[in-house]
């Protein structure tokens, strides 16, 4: 009776144990998972930023050339007054 | 014995609980830290995103902007070639002919141009109108010399000489008929009369002429080329009832009191309600 009551009681606590390390495991894995998407998702963010500064940059250069342009347009040395 | 080794073991299991617990806890909020964090990137990658979007929006309009820019800009030193052109042509005609609807064109043309930022056509379709106006005023200046210099038939003087001929045509010029051929002849009235128009559109004059005073010419002129303009109503002239109530009839104190309202006064003059009447004949209108 006693030895049963060892046995069930051993299964138990094997069981358990096997409960409580499967259950670690997985909030671990979950964690590593959302570190490892919050650092691709920084990744990208600084990409898109890259993007971005190019594209400022290059439409800042246009804004320029229609500025000298407008002063070309707007310019009447040569008309008539 | 038992009761101690019991004791123990609850202790221990209760301390591994409270572990276990705490590390599953630990865990749960690093995670939800993590989350918490990538919502935020994730809305910060939005927004950057959409800005990508919208400049490169904005580089494509700025891009079709800067081409048709470019593009008017290319046509347009032609355009002002050929408003130097008209510059000059518009000098080389002061004194000649009117060119001031010559000048509004032009200068409606260059509006045009000036508010020109996409289309290229609009300023050479402005340069072509310019180019035609300085066909146009080359033509006016043409038909000014001819009329100027060229009598119908010979000669523009004969004993009266070119220094002669000069000193009538300024006089012609000064008192507004640049316009009006003028050539020596010693036909008018059968040589009698010191001058005369005729309704081709010329004044003739006799060649003793040149020498009367400037006062004398200047009148003289003024008269027959008031001659000149009524040939140019002459039909409503001669219907018109106050033209015989007024004048008599008569075109010669008609042409006395013309050249009085243009500033010239001769040995005749005519009241104030003949010369109001006399004036609109100047500008083409009989009352």
């Amino acid at each position: 009776m006693r030895g049963v009551a060892v046995v069930a009681g051993g299964l138990l606590l094997l069981g358990g144990t096997v409960l409580i390390a499967v259950a670690d495991q997985q909030r671990v894995d979950a964690l590593a998972e959302a570190r490892a998407a919050v650092v691709q998702a920084e990744e990208r963010l600084e990409l898109a930023r890259e993007v971005n500064l190019r594209l400022a940059e290059q439409l800042t250069a246009l804004r320029t050339t229609i500025a000298e342009q407008e002063t070309l347009l707007t310019d009447t040395s040569g008309f008539l007054p | 014995m038992i009761r101690r080794l019991l004791s123990v073991t609850i202790v221990a299991a209760v301390m591994l609980t409270a572990g276990v617990v705490g590390r599953a806890t630990a865990l749960d909020e690093d995670r939800a830290e993590a989350i918490a964090e990538l919502r935020s990137l994730a809305q910060s990658i939005r927004t950057a995103e959409m800005r990508t979007d919208h400049l490169g929006g904005s580089i494509a309009i700025a891009e079709k902007d800067t081409a048709a820019r470019a593009a008017v800009l290319e046509v347009r030193p032609a355009f002002v070639d050929e408003i130097a052109a008209l510059t000059a042509a518009i000098e080389g005609a002061v004194g000649k002919v009117d060119t001031s609807a010559h000048r509004a064109s032009a200068q409606s043309a260059q509006q045009s141009v000036l508010d020109e930022r996409k289309n290229p056509a609009t300023v050479v379709a402005a340069t072509a109108t310019v180019h035609a106006l300085i066909d146009k005023v080359g033509q006016d200046i043409g038909s000014w010399e001819t009329a100027q210099y060229a009598a119908p038939s010979g000669p523009a003087w004969a004993s009266s000489g070119p220094d002669g001929y000069a000193r009538v045509r300024a006089a012609l010029d000064q008192v507004g008929g640049g316009a009006v051929g003028l050539y020596e002849s010693a036909s008018c009235a059968g040589g009698t009369a010191p001058a005369c128009a005729n309704s081709g559109g010329f004044i003739k004059y006799r060649a003793d002429i040149v020498d009367w005073s400037a006062d004398r010419l200047n009148w003289a002129m003024a008269h027959e080329l008031a001659h000149i303009y009524q040939f140019r109503v002459w039909g409503a002239l001669t219907s018109s009832d106050a033209y015989y109530s007024a004048f008599g009839g008569d075109a010669e104190f008609l042409a006395n009191c013309m050249a009085v309202v243009r500033g010239y006064p001769g040995s005749v003059g005519c009241d104030a309600d003949q010369q109001a009447w006399a004036s609109g004949i100047w500008v083409g209108a009989v009352g």
